[in-house]
């Protein structure tokens, strides 16, 4: 019974934060690429229970709203899972970033990082500046 | 009866095994084309960038997916001044023992 626990124990630590892609795409980069914008949305699933997919549906609006007048492109979506333990809790993770053309992108006038809770499921929003995150963004 | 279902699993079991140990077996998990832009230069006027990125993962333990953005950043640098346009993505993976990799390639025409 000892040597069940400490395999589970250990098991579960090396296992935490196990990541694992299940979609990637990308639309057309563009010239101009100097107002990067990125989105993120998180959800963590126990016993594999979930019973909708709302957190990445605000997801085009945020983008929107992070390029209002302009047109946002070059975006790579990354939609992954970190397993935290042996699937039965992991976190489904989807991200998107890219650049908005035609207008500034808000985020990157505005150094500070913004988060907020959504409080309609169980997801999390992050409304992240990317220059903070991924300075090569801007590249 | 039981012995002949028994020698059936083992031959099914044995098959898997080769097919584990030789790493044949290879999926294929998303393709994805990007739009392509109506004022779209034909592909002589512009030039295909390709990047390929991969991640070996022994029984799951891989803490990140940073292959992936370090594929967008190379397609990105591939082309410095232009636009990338109608971007394919395949993500696939290879199986071996106990191990896989996992592949991930973009390629699009560079349009300066």
């Amino acid at each position: 019974m000892k040597y069940f626990l400490f395999l589970v124990l250990l098991q579960s630590l090396i296992l935490g934060g196990c990541a694992s892609i299940n979609s990637v795409s990308v639309t057309s980069i563009p010239a101009e690429r100097t107002s990067p914008l990125k989105v993120e949305r998180s959800k963590v699933i126990v016993l594999g229970l979930s019973f909708d997919n709302d957190f990445v549906d605000e997801m085009v609006s945020d983008l929107q709203r992070q390029c209002p007048g302009g047109k946002v492109t070059g975006i790579l979506t990354k939609d992954e899972d970190i397993n935290y333990f042996l699937y039965l809790v992991y976190q489904k993770r989807v991200t998107a970033s890219g650049y908005c053309i035609g207008k500034s992108a808000i985020n990157s006038q505005q150094p500070r990082k913004t988060r907020r809770t959504s409080s309609e499921d169980e997801g999390s929003t992050n409304e992240v500046n990317p220059l903070d995150q991924d300075p090569e963004l801007n590249q | 009866m039981i012995r002949a279902a028994l020698r059936i699993l083992g031959l099914i079991l044995t098959l898997m095994l080769s097919s584990l140990l030789t790493g044949c077996t290879h999926s294929l998990h998303i393709s994805h084309v990007s739009d392509f832009s109506p004022t779209m230069k034909s592909y002589a006027a512009g030039e295909l960038v390709k990047v390929k990125k991969e991640q070996f993962v022994v029984m799951g333990f891989v803490q990140d997916t940073n292959y992936v953005d370090q594929a967008y950043r190379d397609l990105k640098t591939s082309c410095p001044g232009g636009s990338v346009q109608g971007i394919t993505s395949q993500y696939s993976t290879s199986h071996g023992f106990f191990s896989w990799t996992h592949y991930l390639e973009m390629q699009g025409l560079c349009v300066r």
